[in-house]
Parts: structure tokens; sequence; C-alpha cells
């Protein structure tokens, strides 16, 4: 009886472990055999993580992998980027950032990972940054900030959410199109921007859109003009963005998944197609005009032109700052 | 009025009852350990709430918020290890009561002082809701500085035995805090090359070295004196709490009030709350004025409730100008923001009047969060009791594993671990020699705080120092902070002057 049970168990393990080496070798022609991990090197809850987190949502209709989304924070996020870069490139280990990539080394010198440690998989979703005013200051254009501005130099506050931001660029673009001088004055985030703004603290605030939207909708703020070309759901105006005041960079907040550089062609195609069918999808595309980004798809080298487009935008503002 | 009503009437539906009592007991686990904080818990949270109805989700999500400030009690109450940093305060006289075997008395009033000041804070802020959200946004860089720096030397003041000490640790932990990039120019300071350090010293990472592993390493090198905490006394009642809650009930209004004002004041909250009600009891206590035989830092209970009852007195205060003005108060409010924002919702001056079916909602589940997080937490007291009867030796080495784990979990990132160790030695240094841990810790927090603020106003005014005596809020901090500092100069000239009469120093030796 007890020979019997053994024979048993040993015929019951060898079949589950054949069947399991069967499938094993099966299914790996097809990537991923194992969950994809993501590599998120700023605070949970943050844009980024908001973003990331709605993208991958409808992976289960795409792989049979889950997809992890992992913090690894600290370091102003060089610590993150970093494990994503030295991580092995198989697929299995991706970072996603935002504008960071490229605004980071114009600031920060030595520092041990950079894009170019980076293949982009795609961008997937645009945010714009927004010049707001208060109703009581009576600016209702751009042009009406900019006679404010010429008329007493270095007088006006702008509050941006931190230095070397996207944010503080498009500022710094509106110095240089306009010969105007302002006061920038960073408040380490959005909110607290928003909240200096309707607080009566500073004259402007340039913060990343949707940060201040429900404001301008309840007339609590004066919309003046967008870094770049974005729809919003709920923005009941007309949105003018800098290109259409004949400002030429296009500074939109821009967030990519990336893979380290070495990662295979073969497995990097495949990226692209499961990113891009998570992008596309009805999923994403309602969870982001309802956050208030614009969802948007550009895959692969598509991807890298348009950062290094908006990488050297950023560097030849950079160099304006005083 | 009528909102309100019908708000509470979805709000007590079974079924968003149930999901905001399991909320807290998933926060209240959540703060238990440390290294686990309440934004991660929602930011994990909150992909699983978008398929839910939007008040079923932020039932949910309110309750783990919630939670978590209760949850940090149970750790730096059983084993000195503050599972949120907010809770640091709360080990200070929690730890000394399980100790000498009064957990379940300690735990019973850390729960319901938490209780108190969260639904006080409810009732105060509910029929405040469009005045305080305008107010919050009127206090400006200038204020904030002024505050910050009341609140420091408030703390600093009272925290060592040593007034001079204290100013002491406060000022190591201002200047720790200055490590990494400096925001408001974005030049790297102290970082000696290692990039680990640009983004500044893991806060959480050095809370808990300071407290749980400083601690650990004390008690190895006493642990030859050190007697294992009798385990019979550890009962709780919940009589017995009712009754001490009353006698004490000035103290519990004052925490109270502490956690309601600071909640309000954007990036300060309830760390620094915490700190500061401590402050007040040790006053007291110094004066003579606690109706107890005990030295402060022996366990006296009021030290335990004011904390306790002024972090959770902080969520009516951080909550409302997020619904009012979409402005966060902290970092669980921003991601909470950002769930209502996937809800298509857009929280701010609208919001009330374009949904006030959730607005309200909202505003009842915080206020019945308190409630089923005191049920959920009274559960867990006998359980987690059970700690205290594992051997010392045992205990000790699972503190240190936790600790570590802690760290790691903050950021996923290793270094952490090795700060948080540096810090525990830090910490067992200064507890050698007298100098206060929780005056370096308060120093940490506040740094940023005071920094910023204090350089960003002149950076708006360009210069004008008077932008810190203009407004009311800033005067009244400067008058404070004045008559502090001239009480320390009295301290320091009085026991000068008694060394001099030959009564020896008033340096008293460590407390343990």
């Amino acid at each position: 009886m007890r020979i019997h049970n053994v024979v048993k168990f040993l015929t019951l393990t060898s079949a589950i472990a054949v069947f399991a080496a069967a499938t094993t070798s099966a299914v790996s022609a097809e990537f991923p055999t194992k969950p994809i991990r993501i590599i998120n090197a700023f605070k949970p809850g943050g844009a980024t993580d908001t973003a990331i987190r709605g993208l991958t949502q409808s992976s289960d209709s795409f792989i049979d992998q889950p997809i992890i989304i992992e913090a690894v924070t600290g370091g102003g996020g060089v610590t993150g980027i970093l494990k994503a870069a030295k991580s092995k490139p198989d697929g299995y280990t991706l970072l996603v950032a935002d504008t960071v990539m490229t605004t980071l080394p114009l600031f920060q010198k030595n520092l041990p990972v950079s894009a170019e440690d980076f293949k982009p998989v795609g961008v997937f979703n645009l945010r714009g940054a927004w010049l707001l005013t208060r109703p009581s200051k009576g600016w209702n254009s751009l042009d009406e900030f900019v006679k404010a501005a010429q008329a007493a130099p270095g007088e006006l506050t702008v509050g941006v959410p931190a230095l070397s931001s996207p944010q503080h660029m498009t500022v710094i673009a509106l110095e240089d199109h306009y010969e105007i001088d302002v006061n920038i004055v960073p408040y380490g985030g959005g909110a607290p921007t928003m909240a200096a703004l309707l607080g009566d603290q500073i004259d402007a605030a340039m913060p990343g859109a949707p940060a201040g939207l429900d404001s301008i909708n309840a007339g609590d703020a004066v919309f003046l003009v967008a870094s770049t070309n974005i729809e919003l759901k709920k923005f009941e105006g007309e949105i003018i963005s800098l290109k259409d005041e004949g400002v030429n960079h296009d500074l939109g907040i821009w967030t990519a998944v990336w893979a380290p550089k070495d990662t295979p062609n073969e497995v990097m195609a495949r990226l692209v197609e499961i990113f891009g069918a998570m992008a596309t999808s009805l999923e994403w595309t309602d969870f982001a005009r309802g956050y208030g980004v614009t969802p948007i798809w550009k895959p692969g080298a598509e991807a890298a032109t348009y950062i290094e487009e908006s990488g050297k935008s950023m560097a030849d503002l950079a160099g304006l700052i005083k | 009025m009528e909102h309100l009503f019908t708000a509470f009437a979805s709000v007590l539906f079974p079924v968003n009852l149930a999901l905001l009592f399991t909320g807290s007991a998933l926060g209240l686990l959540v703060g238990v350990l440390p290294g686990l904080s309440s934004p991660m818990a929602l930011a994990i949270l909150v992909p699983v709430a978008f398929g839910m109805e939007p008040v079923s989700a932020f039932m949910v999500l309110i309750g783990t918020y919630v939670g978590t400030k209760t949850g940090g009690a149970f750790s730096a109450i059983l084993m000195r290890t503050p599972g949120t940093p907010a809770a640091a305060a709360t080990a200070m006289e929690g730890h000394p009561m399980a100790l000498r075997g009064e957990a379940g008395r300690a735990l019973g009033l850390a729960i319901s002082a938490s209780f108190v000041g969260g639904t006080l804070s409810w009732l105060l802020a509910v029929p405040l809701v469009g005045v305080i959200g305008t107010y919050a946004v009127r206090i400006s860089s200038a204020d904030l500085a002024m505050i910050g720096i009341l609140a420091l030397t408030a703390v600093a003041s009272l925290s060592g035995q040593d007034v001079l000490k204290g100013l002491m640790a406060a000022l190591l932990g201002l200047v720790i805090s200055t490590i990494g990039l400096d925001e408001l120019s974005g030049t790297p300071r102290l970082t000696m090359g290692i990039y680990q350090l640009y983004g500044g010293v893991p806060f959480l990472a050095a809370i808990i070295g300071l407290f749980a592993i400083a601690t650990v390493l004390v008690d190895i090198s006493e642990v030859s004196v050190r007697k294992q905490p009798t385990a019979q006394k550890n009962s709780f009642s919940l009589l017995g709490t009712l009754r001490e809650m009353w006698i004490m009930r000035k103290i519990l209004l004052v925490g109270t009030a502490i956690g309601s004002a600071l909640g309000i004041v954007p990036g300060v909250g309830s760390d620094t709350a915490g700190w500061l009600s401590y402050a007040y009891v040790k006053r007291l206590a110094v004066r003579g004025l606690l109706k107890t035989d005990r030295k402060i830092g022996e366990g006296v209970p009021e030290g335990l409730a004011a904390p306790e009852a002024a972090n959770n007195a902080v969520t009516g205060g951080a909550t409302i100008p997020m619904l009012t003005l979409g402005i966060p108060g902290d970092g669980s409010t921003a991601i909470m923001l950002g769930a209502l924002m996937l809800f298509g919702l857009q929280p701010g001056p609208m919001f009330f009047r374009e949904s006030p079916d959730l607005a309200y909602s909202i505003l009842v589940a915080l206020g019945l969060a308190n409630l089923t997080t005191l049920v959920a937490a009274l559960v867990f007291i006998r359980p987690f009791v059970a700690i205290l009867k594992i051997d010392r030796a045992m205990l000790l080495g699972s503190v240190l594993v936790l600790a570590l784990v802690g760290s790691y979990a903050s950021s996923n990132a290793s270094y952490e671990m090795l700060i948080a160790l540096l810090f525990g030695f830090l910490g067992y240094f200064m507890h050698r020699f007298g100098y206060s841990i929780p005056a370096l810790a308060l120093g940490l927090i506040l740094g940023p705080v005071i920094e910023s603020n204090f350089r960003r106003a002149l950076l708006i005014t360009r210069g004008d120092y008077l932008v810190f005596l203009t407004s009311p809020v800033s005067l009244v901090c400067f008058l404070l902070i004045l008559s502090l500092a001239a009480k320390f100069c009295f301290d320091i000239i009085q026991s000068r002057r008694r060394q001099s009469a030959g009564e020896g120093p008033t340096i008293t030796t460590s407390n343990h």
C-alpha cells in the first residue's frame, strides 16, 4: 500500500515536471515569460506613478504576465534610474521617467547615469505647463501680462514647481522671447505653487496641467498660455500655445517607458508592440483624459527623435539662465 | 445640511461601512509596520479603487488614511519603533509604560486619544469647510518659516534635560537637513559627491535609526540590568481607559487643538504636531502640574495621549484644503486628490457645488473612519500585546530586522539601511551623553520647511526682512519666539548661578 503511494507520488511529480518543462520551452519563444518590472524613480502617487499605473492597467488584455511598478526613490531620482540602467538588458526590467531624463544632466554634473544608458520604448503621454494668473491682476491675455512685465522689470513674481523643471524653462522661454525679466520663485511642487497664486502671494504661476484646471473653470485663475499643444477634456476655454504666440520651442512634459540600452532588438520590437497596444487602448486614453493629460504614442525611433528635440530646447533655454 | 444627511445615509450603507472598516484595518496594519507609509499604501490602493464606485473607493482610501495614523502607535509603544514618523513622540512615554507592564493601558489610551483627536478635529472642521480653505492659502512663505522656527524653538527648549544640549541637538538636525540639492538654487550641498545624498538624507531611514536601532543598541548595552517587562498587568480595560481619558480631558483638547491647527498649515503636518503636544505635556510635568508621581520619560500616560490626539487631529485640518481648494495638506491627501481626478472629478472651489454627494460623503467618511479605526484597533490590542511575552533577546533581534527591512522598504534602495544604521549609532551616543533625540528629529523635519520658506519669502520681497514681522501670523510667532528665547537665557543664567553656589550641575544623568 505504502509503496504503491510512493510510486503514485513519483509518477505524478515527474509528470508535472515534464509538463512544466514542455510548456516553458513552448512559451519561451514568446516574450514575456515572467513578470515585467517597471522602475519608477519618483515618489509613489506622483504624476509619473499615476500615469504608468494607468497605462499598464490594461496589460492583461495583451500579455499573460503581470507588470509590476516598483518605486525606487531617493537621490533626486538618480537611485532608481541607475538601478534600471544596471539591470539585465533582457526587457524584464524597464524604467518610467519623464522630461527629467533630459533636464537632470543640464544641472547636475558628474551623474553616474544619463539618457544615453537607455533606449525609449515609447512616449505615452504629454502634459503642458501653463501660465496662470488671478482675475484681480486684470491681465486677460499673454500680451497684457508681457506689457505689465515690461513696465516693471524684475518686479513680477512667477511661481514654478521646481528649478530646472520644464515649467521653469517655459518661463525662461517667455523671458527670452519677449525680452522681459520676472522674479522666478520655486515652490517645491505644483500644489504649493497654485496655493501661492490663489493666496495672493505671487503675480502668476506656471504649474503643469492639469494642476489649476478647476481654478480656471471656477474663475479663480486666468489662463494665459500653455507650453505645448495639449487637449484637455474638461477645459472650457481655448488653449493657446507658445507656438501660436510665435515662440519657437515645444516644451511639453512627456513621460516615456525606457529599456536599458543593450536590450536586444527583437525584445525591443516586442516591447514596442506590447506598450503600443496599451497606449492606444481605450482604457488608457479614457484614464489619461480623465486625469487631465494627453494620451499620445510615439514608439521607438520616433520617440528618440522627439526626446532629442525636446532635450535640445531645454538645453538652449538652460543656457539662458542668468 | 441636507447634503450632509444624504451623505450620512450613503456612507452608512452596509457595503460602504464594511469598506470603510476594511480600509481602517488595512491602514492599522500599514501603520504598525515601519517603512510602510500611508502615501505608499494609498498609491497601491488607487488603481484597485479605480474599479469601484467613487463613493466606495473613497471609503477604502479614507479608512486607510485614518487607520495608519493610529497604527503607528502600536509599534511605537510595544517596540519603541515608530511605525510612522508621526508616532515617534508616542514612543517616548508609551514604551516605558509597556516596559513596566502597562502595554494594554498604553495602547488603550493611544487608540482612544487618537479617536478623540480625530473626531474632535472633524467636528471642528466640518462647519468651517469654506473658511479654512480660504484661510489656508493666505498663509505665506514668511508665515510658514516663522511657524517652523516657533515649533523648533518650543520643542528644543523642552525636550532635553539641559536647554543648551537641546538646542545643540536641534541645530545638528538643521545641519543634517541641509544635505542634498538646494531647492532654491539647485546646488548640491554637503553631498561629498555621493549621488545618493542628492535628494537629502532619507527621512524615514533616519527616524528609524534614531528611534528603533538606537533603542536596540541601548538595550544591548544594558541587557544585564534591564528586567524582562512584566506581562501580567498588560490587560486592557475599556472602563479604565474611559476614566483616564476623562481625567486628562484638558490635555487631549490641547493636543487636538495643536493637531487641527498644524493640519491646515501646508507642509508641517502630523510629525510636528505630535512633538509639539508632547513638549506641552513635558512643560506641565516640569512645572509639577501633572497628577502623576512619575518623571517624564518614565511612562507618563499624559505624554502619550497628547501626541496621539494631535497626530490624528491633523486629518481634519489637512483634508479640508484638499476638498475645497484642490490643494493637498500632506502626501496622503495629495494621492487622494489624484484619485479624485481619476474619477474625472476636479476637487477645488467647484467640487462641493458640482458633486455634492461625493464631496459630502468623503467628509462624512472622514469622521466615521475614526470610529471604525477605533473598533479595529481595539480588536488588535490583545494579539499585539503578546509581542511583549517574547524573550527580550529575541525581540531585540526582530526589532533590528524589522527596522532594517522598514528602511529598505521605504525606497527599495539598500543604502537606506546603511543610513538607518549610522543614525542608530548617532542616536545611541546622543542617548549616552544626554542629548535630546526628539530635538534632532524635529530639526530634520522642520529644517527644509524653515529654510526653503525663509529664503522664498526673501526672494519674493527681494531681501526685505520686514516681511517676517508684517503679517499677523508672523508677528505673533516672532513674539512667542522672543519670549521663549528670553526664558532660555533666564534658565541658563539660573542654573549657572546654582552651580557656582555649590549645588552641583542641574544636568541630570540619563534616565534609564
